[in-house]
């Protein structure tokens, strides 16, 4: 115990410094911004900034990256609240309650429980990281290449059985994000794959590339075909104040969406959009009134914008500890900390210390700095939230393509990205989800490179890879979560989470 | 590309999954074909072109039961209209003819003025965000190189502003100028990317 409160202080120690801190700052501004904006997320935020990040120090980066993350969080749900358009995906549920609740004028109590409840998670989940963070990796030691290749595969199916739509497309996307992750050059042999002569491609395409086009121009694309009428319930926020009433109502809703927020996040897949429909869910059954859900009930805030917070860092879990990622942005800060020479892993804790803990610290200052950022600075972001659409979306586009050329100054990868784009598009149009591909993209190679290094050690034998106790538990669970999924009920029970 | 007044497509029940999965399977194909010639398992270890062909045939028989399971489905019909493919394909051509005999700077000033010409036309055919945002980015891959940062994203964010129905043509010529001028001290001074701001022939490189 006093380890990792010293751990902790350690990594205060670090998060503290001017130029951390300054960046943790500008993440978690940038974060509120993309999460007060509709129409921009994380993903394409955290792909925008990366090249920025190129000459910073590589613990500043991802404290600044990991800002713009667990940011768009508490922006996400001012623009629930206000407008009844979700910020971010994350905050769908919160446009339930919240905007019920500012239509009744009580749109202050609403924002500042929101944002008292994502404090009071965030601080929850940074502590259970520094908890688990050790006895995890200490853990991960005991993997060998199979036991790796099997938690993948574990992890790829909770994405698939935890995302919102029919288990068959998900897997669809999953696996189509590993095939297009091989082509490249390949680990072993050097051999070009898929590549067709581009010297270009020998690289594979790069991760940016694709989540710039897939979510960057893509949403665009998607969100001009919707109308855009924005109505803003309150033109000033005063009397930010919840009543003693509204706390007394709010705590116990605070505490369930955190631990139900907290365990969502660690498993790969829902995390932050998955806890939020969940605590909604269970806030509404154990109400003693569940009809006034839907017609602001303070406890439908509370409770989803604590759980997607609290998902949202100890989704952090699995990246630091097992170097695997559990979403979609997480799988984009493992290409951050590669882009930065970090290989991401369980070494990570013992190697460098100064990241792994200063990372965890940081999300602490981070969500204090939030806090001052969303209560008393709410005008400015409601001012914000007055920009129309169509000067927004020439601005991100402008970013996105100066994000993707200045990574390679390739003119070649902005042709790509907007082929992504318009790929992008397509998956909309039939109704595919995105986020499974990204993940499967960046797990693909990862998948593959621990395959073949156990099949080698196994001279080839998939029947003893099979009987490695962990491998084939891990591999067997993998299956089991699987077929469950079809199963008519469990199937029953996935719709209604998300239907509401 | 896809119109309202759409139709069932044939028999099944959902045409928007029995495309998509199509295409998926197209895509399995594709990369089964393209890794043909890459080595497969030799004595215990696996090659080049195993694991790719793995998931490619996983993706495959996932894309076949998508398919399976969309004939007997239920979903929002979806189908492939021919007007917007022609316009598409027309803007297609006048780019790659004008790239050939004048390069891709001027092919894509010749697409901005084919597609502002027919701006109505395309609004009608409802594909009016995908030209003008696709457009948007080939006019910067065009012309970055050679013209520089200024230009580009002026011309960037003058041509996407007509992606929307809201279209202000004065307005998103100012923007344009206020955005060129904020991405140079941005980006060239502040944050010193290796990219011109000026065309660099007035550099004299």
């Amino acid at each position: 115990m006093t380890e990792i409160f010293a751990n902790l202080i350690f990594g205060l120690s670090i998060a503290i410094t001017p130029t951390n801190i300054a960046l943790c700052l500008i993440g978690a501004l940038a974060g509120t911004l993309v999460g007060v904006l509709p129409g921009i997320g994380p993903l394409a935020t955290i792909a925008m900034l990366l090249p920025v990040t190129f000459g910073l120090p590589p613990v500043g980066a991802l404290i600044m990256l990991a800002g713009v993350f667990y940011g768009a969080m508490y922006g996400g749900s001012t623009t629930a609240i206000l407008v009844n358009i979700p910020g971010e995906a994350a905050s769908v549920v919160t446009t339930l309650d919240g905007f019920q609740m500012a239509q009744q004028g009580r749109a202050g109590p609403a924002l500042a429980i929101a944002a008292i409840g994502s404090f009071f998670a965030g601080c929850v989940a940074t502590v259970l990281i520094a908890l688990l963070a050790g006895p995890l990796t200490q853990f991960a030691f005991f993997f060998g290449q199979a036991e790796y290749f099997a938690l993948m595969t574990l992890g790829l199916v909770l994405a698939i059985v935890l995302a919102n739509g029919p288990v068959s497309k998900s897997t669809l996307m999953v696996l189509a994000g590993i095939v297009l992750s091989m082509v490249s050059a390949d680990v072993d042999t050097g051999q070009s794959r898929m590549t067709f002569g581009k010297f270009e491609l020998s690289d594979g395409f790069g991760f940016i590339i694709v989540a710039m086009g897939v979510f960057g121009v893509a949403e665009i694309i998607k969100n001009l075909l919707k109308p855009s009428a924005r109505e803003l319930i309150a033109e000033k926020v005063t009397n930010l104040m919840p009543t003693r009433r509204d706390l007394a109502d709010a705590a116990p809703a605070i505490a369930r969406g955190t631990i139900l927020g907290s365990l969502l996040g660690i498993l790969p897949g829902g995390g932050a959009i998955l806890s939020s429909f969940a605590s909604y869910t269970l806030e509404k059954k154990l109400s003693k009134t569940p009809e006034r859900f839907g017609k602001g009930a303070i406890e439908g805030v509370a409770g989803p914008e604590s759980a997607n917070n609290a998902a949202s860092q100890t989704s952090f879990i699995p990246l630091l500890t097992l170097g695997i990622p559990a979403n979609a942005v997480m799988a984009l800060m493992i290409g951050a900390m590669t882009l930065h020479g970090i290989t991401p892993g369980p070494q990570v804790a013992t190697k460098q210390p100064d990241l792994f803990w200063g990372l965890i610290a940081s999300m602490w200052v981070g969500n204090l700095m939030l806090l001052v950022i969303n209560l008393p600075l709410i005008g400015i972001w409601v001012r914000l939230l007055r920009v129309p659409y169509r000067l927004l979306y020439p601005m991100i586009l402008m970013f996105c393509c100066i994000g993707v050329y200045s990574l390679n100054t390739s003119t070649f990868e902005i042709m790509l990205a907007l082929a992504f784009g318009l790929f992008g598009y397509w998956l909309y149009k039939h109704d595919f989800e995105a986020a499974p591909l990204l993940l499967g993209f960046i797990l693909g190679p990862m998948m593959e490179e621990s395959l073949r290094k156990a099949m080698s050690l196994a001279r080839g034998d998939v029947l003893e890879i099979l009987m490695r106790p962990l491998t084939g538990t891990l591999l067997a669970l993998a299956a089991i979560l699987l077929v469950a999924a079809i199963l008519p009920t469990v199937r029953k029970q996935r719709e209604t989470v998300f239907v509401e | 590309m896809d119109s309202d007044n759409s139709k069932r497509l044939g028999m099944i029940g959902n045409p928007r999954d029995f495309l998509g999965g199509l295409g998926f399977l197209l895509l399995a194909l594709f990369v089964l074909w393209a890794t043909r010639d890459l080595p497969g398992q030799r004595g215990f270890q696996l090659g080049a072109g195993s694991v790719p062909r793995l998931f490619a045939m996983l993706l495959a028989l996932n894309a076949v039961i998508v398919m399976a399971l969309s004939v007997f489905g239920r979903g929002p019909s979806l189908d492939y209209a021919l007007k917007p493919t022609i316009a598409v394909a027309a803007l297609i051509a006048i780019g790659l003819a004008t790239n050939h005999f004048a390069g891709p700077e001027l092919a894509v000033v010749a697409l901005i003025a084919a597609s502002f010409a027919a701006l109505r036309t395309l609004t009608a055919l409802n594909i009016r965000g995908q030209v003008f945002i696709a457009l948007a980015v080939l006019a910067f891959a065009a012309f970055i190189k050679s013209l520089g940062l200024f230009i580009t994203v002026f011309a960037l964010v003058a041509v996407s502003s007509a992606a929307t129905k809201e279209y202000r043509p004065v307005e998103s010529l100012i923007w344009a100028l206020g955005l060129a001028v904020f991405s140079v001290l941005m980006f060239t001074l502040l944050l010193n990317q290796p990219i011109s701001a000026i065309p660099p022939a007035l550099l004299g490189r």
